[in-house]
């Protein structure tokens, strides 16, 4: 057997450990890459797109929430109420029976912020939706913040 | 023993060890591969559910649809017509149990559009998402969840 001089042994032993650095950094690239943060967000954007849609959609005295958002807007009643306080209850409601996450709505005419729940985050955000009647129209928006 | 005799069970013992750590390798690598597959798998299923909360309220047997206008919601007249046929949705919702749940302005009501639970599984999973739903009764819109539950 050929014996190895001290410098070729050092050599050796540094190569083994190089070896052993590069598979645990292959190994912590594996996780890192294949983690679950792209399936979560694609999950919650469909689920704030639906819970948007759901919200303009509710019937509210005959009419529906997307009415009532336009008259907070406008600053105007609705069903003999305060349009914004009113809806702000119901959109309350909504969000908290559909879902176990901090929700945060937003209701907007031309940029100009007209009614909000819950406190902004940097959430996963749905898409704008345009809501429009003989009174006017409004952009509404949700985010899905976190879990409570 | 001589000096050959002491060498050949040098080489046995050598081949020995070598073939323990070769069976041993390749159970790893069979064990692995194995799980891989199996995670694969589930990955693969996982991911069907997740799709399966935008596919629901789009499919033409459920949604609403109002002067030939599409409506993005679930129609409750429609979900008894469907629950009838649903066995025949097997190819598209595998083991899953499917349930609309009503949760908005009130009165509670669970309605299970699909069925189809595993004699046996490890494990259950739900997901589920806000939904429109469309009351013909009353003529009104309501929130629902959509609650998909899996079984692997």
């Amino acid at each position: 057997m050929v014996s190895l001089k001290k410098g070729q042994t050092e050599i050796v032993g540094l190569v083994i450990v190089v070896i052993i650095l590069v598979i645990l950094a292959l190994i912590f690239l594996k996780f890192y890459i294949t983690g679950n943060g792209d399936k979560d967000s694609s999950v919650k954007s469909v689920q704030a797109n639906n819970l948007v849609n759901a919200i303009k959609m509710v019937t509210m005295c005959n009419q529906n929430i997307g009415d009532a958002i336009i008259a907070c807007c406008n600053n105007n009643d609705f069903c003999g109420r305060d349009a914004c306080r009113l809806s702000i209850e119901e959109i309350k409601k909504i969000m908290d029976s559909s879902s176990e996450e901090i929700i945060y709505f937003e209701a907007k005419d031309n940029d100009d912020l007209c009614l909000s729940v819950n406190n902004d985050c940097n959430g996963v955000s749905s898409s704008i939706n345009f809501i429009r009647n003989n009174d006017g129209e409004a952009q509404i928006q949700v985010k899905i913040c976190s879990i409570k | 023993m001589r000096r050959g005799e002491i060498q050949i069970y040098e080489t046995i013992l050598v081949i020995f060890f070598f073939v323990v750590i070769f069976v041993f390798g390749f159970l790893f690598f069979y064990k692995f591969t194995l799980e891989g597959i199996r995670s694969d798998n589930l990955d693969y299923e996982e991911f069907k559910s997740r799709q399966l909360i935008s596919y629901i309220p789009s499919m033409y047997e459920l949604r609403c649809s109002s002067m030939l206008a599409e409506v993005e919601c679930i129609d409750l007249g429609k979900i008894s017509g469907f629950k009838k046929v649903s066995t025949a949705y097997f190819d598209i919702f595998g083991y899953k149990r499917v349930i609309i749940k009503e949760v908005y302005p009130g009165n509670a009501q669970d309605f299970i559009i699909y069925e189809k639970i595993p004699v046996k599984y490890k494990s259950k999973e739900v997901i589920a998402s806000p939904l429109s739903i469309y009351s013909p009764k009353d003529d009104s819109y309501k929130v629902a969840k959509l609650i998909i539950e899996w079984y692997h």
